[in-house]
């Protein structure tokens, strides 16, 4: 790989990982045309363009505020056309990260919210030094509610299918996915061969 | 389907695959040449609008090629985005027709002061 396309890979990060899937090798080329012959970086114009129309991307697909906290909290089902933008979601290696931050941010908001709303706890829940702890103490319990590291495999086969993908499935396990997968692709093209008549085994 | 809102970018974008396929660098070097230069696409602008196009159903992918060890991907516009093309094209005809009857008016710039009939 040239010093170019690492170059344009790493702007296009701007973008989900099913639209790099589907048309990021196109965008690539593009950019590559564009910062011409020999060029060992990516026009900064054209980087900064790609973050944009990656992020304004992600912006659009995104569910709104009150789906997304149900979908986030209670994994409660999002509207059909939410499906490929909870696939990014469940596959995306932050996501255990991603639901501990947004752990901690509710807690640390039930305090603030509480603290508002009874005054006299105010002394208790904000300025003192064990509040921190304690706020780290009850996210764990929150991401031990949440479960993190099986919620994706649950959610993937609630609201996407009852196969799972590779990344989804427990370290000893994947090697199957990748068997399932082959003998999957296999039987397509069994069908492709002999027509709709044909059979062939159905996986 | 949402309203799509046809903005220059991707009305100069329409234009260039409506005769014939092109793929990415093609449509930003046609676009420069049809705007006379004046609108130089950026690459995230350009597959910005064409994302926009493709929901849209006013473009399609239309097939791919590998040059020079590079993945190129063409597209086109579709009878939906061919007629979209036309319409806008005929709306700023009409927005360009009265621009003109406003300036020929009394405070109009485009004939000089005294020389009305």
């Amino acid at each position: 790989m040239t010093t170019a396309e690492r170059s344009a890979r790493l702007w296009l990060r701007a973008y989900p990982r099913r639209w790099r899937y589907a048309y990021g090798e196109d965008l690539v080329g593009t950019l590559l045309d564009l910062a011409g012959p020999g060029a060992r970086t990516v026009r900064v114009r054209d980087g900064v363009s790609v973050v944009r129309a990656g992020w304004s991307l992600r912006w659009r697909e995104h569910p709104p505020l009150l789906p997304w906290l149900g979908y986030r909290f209670f994994e409660m089902r999002l509207p059909a056309r939410y499906r490929y933008w909870v696939m990014d979601d469940l596959l995306d290696r932050f996501y255990t990260a991603r639901i501990a931050a947004i752990s901690f941010v509710t807690v640390a908001a039930l305090f603030v919210m509480l603290s508002a709303a009874v005054p006299s706890l105010e002394p208790v829940l904000i300025p003192d030094s064990w509040d921190l702890p304690v706020m780290l103490g009850l996210t764990v319990v929150l991401l031990a509610v949440l479960q993190p590291r099986v919620a994706p495999r649950r959610v993937w086969r609630r609201q996407i299918s009852t196969w799972l993908p590779r990344e989804l499935r427990p370290r000893s396990e994947r090697w199957k996915a990748d068997v399932e997968l082959a003998q999957y692709r296999a039987a397509l093209r069994a069908d492709g061969e002999a027509g709709p008549a044909g059979g062939g085994a159905h996986v | 389907m949402t309203s799509f809102r046809m903005t220059q970018q991707a009305y100069l974008i329409l234009l260039t695959l409506v005769d014939e396929r092109q793929h990415g660098y093609g449509v930003i070097k046609q676009v420069a040449e049809l705007s006379g230069g004046d609108v130089t696409l950026a690459a995230g602008t350009l597959y910005g609008n064409l994302d926009r196009l493709l929901a849209a159903g006013m473009v399609a992918a239309d097939g791919e090629e590998i040059v020079d060890g590079r993945l190129r991907r063409y597209y086109r516009a579709t009878d939906l985005g061919a007629q979209a093309a036309q319409a806008e094209t005929e709306n700023l005809a009409r927005l360009a027709a009265r621009a003109q009857r406003v300036l020929d008016g009394p405070r109009g710039l485009s004939r000089p002061v005294l020389g009305g009939a």
